[in-house]
């Protein structure tokens, strides 16, 4: 009887029951946030982060955590409704919904929000002021010069500016805008913001010059010295691999150009010019190739064994594999 | 003692002094050298040329072929009746014919054969032409040069190579039949063929088994299906275009086998790793690659279907969880009050520990639950620098239940997460790291895969298990054998860890024992300017120690140098060197290799050496270069070229290199340097190239490899275009010329002309011994790569 009962039980936790058990375990790992405190304690945590130099948290799900903290206060703010509305918890929302706006680049909303909690009396009060103008500061910085634009939008149908001068003097107004209140804010956690955005308005201006170097006298050559630039100014940036990545993408794309407009078999190709150029891309998609734990070492070593592949249809006479 | 043996002694012995010092005296004179300037002789007039008749006809001839016309009247053929040449062609090709046979021997014996080949080239159709070059591949008495090029030109033919490819594959599956018998039996020599059932038995076990890792298609055979699609491509109606497409049929179906079965696979990979929405890409991949042909691999798309649905079910589930993730209920009236004030204490500032500490109480005595309570603590120690202590506590909530503790799954990620938890990813990976090193140095491979992977694991660890079984019995062999063998790293990823470790928390309590171990890992990869910068880290580190590894620094930059090409390159990591360690011998050394490489410097290194201009005497002589014949005379008495022979320095400028005076041919060159009139380097160019050209045509192994920037500057110097030296860096070859015996020694290393090697062997892994024979398989296409 004994065996009996306990093949009995064993029957039963190891098939349906343990299906259940592991079911419920995933569920309650992934199960709601419960309650303000969970929310706020996680984003909290994640405030101090250094993003400009190492890649931002995720939470338990895999996501951003600033995106992830953000879409849980919006939907704490609707399960809490009544508290919401009686006032109670609008500061403390408010104020977390800034923190967490501010890191995924909203900053006017941001600034909104922080304005929100500003009214209400309390310990908040203050941070939520100076959170307030440095988000305003930063808004304000950016809509000074030209930005990356959403190739699929209406505004992408609208060519680039030719005035070189007056975008390369935006871009530069946004970064000294940018530098003063680097200036202001350094020891706390909006340092590393506004030095992400410093490294953004860089990337903006070396894209500028990839995407206008047909239009301009060198622009090739001015291009290639905005990547660099890039990549030598942020050298201490998470996006490093990403900015030696775009810098061996466009020595490729250059040795692309090359062959197509003089074919390795035309007797105007030259072979230490084909050969400089692929040498670059070669050694700079080896470099990130080389940087274990990070997704462009997969993507570097995946360019690097097409480029390479690339190079297969030269002839060997002309090109030293 | 005899006065006059004394005598005799006497006389013997000044005999045996004065032979010895003439000797050595001749000795001196036959090895040490003068140096001469005279080192160019004139150049050989042109001589002028009077166009013979058999030179007229050829080149009416040429005239013919180039001008003839596919669509000119009388060419015109019906399908599958072989393309005839014009009949310009063939009637300047009848009139040479018509000269040879009237003058015999007189006429050059090369020349009718190239005018033939020549007629045939205008036939302008592949296969009629590769059927015209095998008839005149069998002519008797053909240049080495032409019947080298015939078989080229027939062996390109793709159905002829898709034959020889299905050949491979079936020559391949032979080979491995023969090894599978005899070796076992040879191996078993030694027991008296006591153990031959069961090493032979062991063999054929492995042999079926290896059947398994076979794909549907072989690469053989893929390279003889893309042969016959070209082929039909090119020729879509030929005799053969019937039975090639019904071949073409049936290996696409098998192709299309072959590459679903791998994207299933891979789908089965993905859904292990947890990765239903990859799996359920290459699900859709295989059931995509299946769809030509819907009446064939049934089972297969079955099993795509089911991977297809499993990872769709899969993927639902955790985009549903996911979602869920994103929920929230409202926080418990009873606690509400004390979470939205500990809330507003967390957000307003850094938590201090003190400061926290009667905000979380009043929670807790509000009901709130220990999870948050530790949690919110833990980050109030991060907050006050005690990160160690925090992360101590975080493991500890992390282990807790999420059924429970809703804050363990947070605190859970910042345990595990590498980025969030340097330290603890640090200190997991150097466990890993280490049960995997004991793991490989006690089984070798075999604690990642088995041989046979396609087979269900225990089955496949059983067919293994007498290998598996000797490999663990021979590890401490191995063990002792390790440090020249070598081995994987197995703590990269720790050091990676540690790194992040250190920039994350450049105060962290753990950072000494971290750049301890980094030291000792980097000394232990002879990563010296690494160990170097984390000694500057390590309080009183010996000063000596610290020489030490500058001094290893700066050697190991050196060394990198010699593996590089370009001299811009060398030059600035020896400044770099130079100037980062000038205190250091090395750093020192660095800067005199860095001056000399300036000196050094020049536009090319072309170098052609004193063997390959015996060897070749038309490079050499007036038609080439135009040295002193004195020079390679071997007599270094009335000057002698150094075994270095002579440099191309770009431009003009032509370097000789000469025997030191009173030196052998060990000694260092004494150089020369002068400029060349065009005429000279167009002539030395092109009979060099002349030289190579005819040498490998005659003998494979003369070929030399390609060299993109040694050919341009060859060739510019043949058109005489050298005036302005190309100065960049990536211009410059230092290509060598070195004749046979320099690049092969006195005896070449030819392959066998049986079809198997005799193989002895005696292992120490097995203590076996034993001799057989093992049959080769062909070897793999070039492009065999471009068919995985």
């Amino acid at each position: 009887m004994l065996v009996l009962a306990i093949t009995g039980l064993l029957v039963a936790f190891a098939t349906p029951g343990c299906k259940g058990f592991s079911k419920k375990q995933a569920e309650a790992k992934y199960g709601p946030t419960e309650g303000i405190l969970e929310a706020v304690a996680v984003l909290r945590r994640h405030v101090p982060d250094d993003t400009y130099r190492f890649p931002p948290a995720t939470d338990f799900s895999g996501r951003n955590v600033y995106r992830a903290s953000l879409l849980r206060l919006e939907n704490l703010e609707r399960a809490e409704a009544d508290a919401v509305r009686s006032g109670y918890m609008d500061v403390v929302i408010s104020f977390a919904k800034a923190r967490a706006l501010e890191r995924i680049r909203a900053y006017s909303l941001a600034s909104s929000h922080y304005g929100e909690a500003e009214r209400f009396p309390g310990e908040l009060r203050e941070p939520a002021r100076v959170g307030r103008e440095v988000t305003s500061r930063l808004a304000d910085a950016l809509t000074v010069g030209m930005d990356l634009r959403d190739p699929l939008a209406d505004e992408s149908r609208e060519p680039l500016s030719l005035d070189i001068d007056s975008t390369l003097g935006d871009l530069d107004e946004r970064v000294a805008r940018l530098s003063l209140l680097l200036d202001d804010v350094r020891g706390t956690h909006y340092q590393w913001i506004v030095q992400e955005e410093i490294e953004r308005a860089d990337m903006i201006r070396a894209r500028y010059f990839e995407f206008m170097r047909f239009a301009l006298e060198d622009g090739t050559v001015l291009a290639l010295q905005q990547l660099q630039r890039v990549v030598n100014r942020h050298g201490a940036s998470k996006n490093r691999l990403r900015h030696l990545l775009s810098l061996g993408d466009f020595y490729a794309a250059l040795s692309r150009e090359y062959l197509e407009s003089t074919p390795p078999e035309s007797i105007r190709f030259d072979p230490p010019r084909f050969q400089e150029l692929v040498e670059a891309a070669l050694r700079l998609y080896e470099v990130v190739a080389s940087h274990d734990g990070t997704p462009e070492k997969l993507e570097a070593s995946r360019s690097l064994e097409a480029f390479l592949a690339l190079t297969l249809s030269v002839d060997a006479d002309r090109f030293d594999r | 003692m005899p006065t006059d043996s004394i005598v005799e002694m006497r006389w013997l012995t000044r005999g045996i002094a004065l032979v010895a010092v003439m000797v050595s005296a001749g000795g001196c004179f036959s090895k040490n050298a003068i140096v001469v300037d005279d080192l160019l002789e004139p150049l050989a007039l042109p001589i002028a040329w009077v166009p013979k008749e058999e030179d007229l006809a050829a080149a009416r001839l040429a005239r013919a072929a180039l001008a003839s016309d596919p669509r000119a009247e009388g060419r015109s053929r019906a399908t599958g009746e072989d393309p005839r040449p014009d009949p310009r062609v063939e009637g300047a090709l009848a009139e040479l014919e018509t000269l040879s046979e009237a003058k015999g021997s007189k006429i050059d014996e090369h020349l009718l054969p190239l005018a033939i080949d020549l007629r045939n080239s205008t036939l302008d159709d592949a296969i009629a032409y590769r059927r015209a070059a095998r008839v005149l591949e069998n002519r008797r008495g053909l240049d080495p040069r032409i019947e080298g090029r015939l078989e080229r030109a027939i062996a390109d033919d793709p159905i002829r190579l898709a034959r020889k490819r299905v050949f491979d594959g079936w020559h391949r599956l032979w080979a491995r039949t023969f090894n599978a018998v005899m070796e076992p039996l040879g191996n078993s020599l030694i027991t008296g063929f006591v153990l031959a059932p069961y090493q032979l038995a062991n063999s054929i076990i492995h042999y079926f088994a290896d059947f398994t890792n076979n794909e549907a298609l072989s690469l053989t055979s893929r390279q003889a299906l893309a042969l016959r699609k070209e082929f039909l491509r090119a020729h879509p109606n030929t005799q053969w275009t019937e039975s090639l497409k019904r071949k073409v049929e049936r290996d696409s179906i098998l192709l299309e086998r072959t590459l679903a079965r791998r994207r299933i696979r891979a789908a089965d990979k993905a859904l292990d790793a947890a990765s239903p929405e990859l799996a359920l890409r290459h699900a859709r991949g295989a059931i995509a690659l299946l769809t030509p042909h819907p009446s064939e691999n049934g089972s297969l798309r079955k099993e795509a279907r089911d991977l297809e649905d499993v990872s769709a079910r899969r993927s639902a589930e955790k985009r549903r969880l996911k979602a869920l993730s994103l929920l929230a209920v409202a926080t418990q009236p009873a606690t509400r009050e004390s979470e939205v004030a500990l809330s507003m204490h967390l957000l307003a500032g850094p938590v201090e520990f003190t400061a926290v500490e009667p905000v979380v109480e009043r929670y807790r005595a509000a009901g709130g639950t220990d999870d948050r309570v530790e949690f919110v603590r833990t980050l109030a120690l991060k907050e006050g620098s005690h990160e160690k202590t925090a992360r101590a506590e975080l493991h500890r909530l992390g282990d807790r239940s999420p059924f429970v503790a809703p804050m363990a799954r947070h605190a859970r990620v910042l345990v595990e997460n590498d980025w969030q938890n340097p330290y603890g990813a640090f200190v997991r990976l150097r466990k890993q790291g280490v049960r995997k090193e004991i793991a490989w140095r006690l089984a070798g491979e075999w604690v990642n895969r088995t041989r046979y992977p396609n087979i269900w694991t225990p089955v496949a660890y059983l067919i293994d298990l007498p290998t598996i079984a000797l490999t663990i019995v021979m590890a401490p062999i191995r063990a002792i054998m390790s440090p020249w063998t070598g081995g994987p790293d197995f703590q990269r990823g720790s050091a990676l860890a540690a790194y992040r470790y250190l920039a994350m928390y450049p105060n962290g309590g753990d950072q000494p024992p971290v750049i301890d171990w980094l030291f000792d890992y980097e000394t232990d990869q002879k990563h010296w300017g690494r160990a170097l910068r984390l000694a500057d880290f390590m309080p009183r580190f010996d000063p000596s120690k610290r020489a030490d590894l500058v001094e290893k620094t700066a050697e190991s930059r050196i060394a990198s140098v010699e593996k590089l090409e370009r001299r811009d390159n060398r030059s600035s990591i020896l400044k770099g060197a130079a100037r980062e360690f000038p205190d250091s011998e090395k750093g020192q050394e660095a800067g005199m290799l860095a001056r000399e490489e300036l000196m050094n410097a020049s536009p090319q290194q072309i170098r052609i050496t004193r063997s390959f201009l015996i060897e070749n005497p038309t490079v050499a002589g007036p038609s080439g270069v135009g040295l002193n014949p004195r020079l390679l005379n071997g007599n270094p008495r009335d000057g002698e070229l150094h075994p270095d022979g002579i440099v191309l320095r770009g431009g003009r400028t032509l370097e000789i290199l000469l025997q030191a005076d009173g030196k052998d041919d060990e000694a260092p060159p004494d150089p020369r340097v002068r400029r060349v009139s065009k005429r000279r380097l167009t002539q030395l160019s092109t009979e060099l190239d002349e030289a190579v050209r005819r040498n490998s045509l005659i003998d494979i192994d003369a070929r030399f490899a390609a060299d993109a920037n040694r050919d341009l500057y060859l060739e510019r110097a043949s058109l005489g275009l050298t005036e302005e030296a190309d100065l960049r860096a990536t211009a410059e070859s230092r290509f060598v010329y070195q004749s046979l015996r320099e690049r092969y020694g006195l005896v070449r290393g030819r392959e066998s002309i049986l079809p198997f090697d005799l193989v002895f062997r005696g292992s120490l892994a097995d203590f076996s011994l034993g001799a057989f024979p093992r049959w080769r398989p062909p070897k793999s296409t070039p492009d065999a790569f471009l068919y995985r």
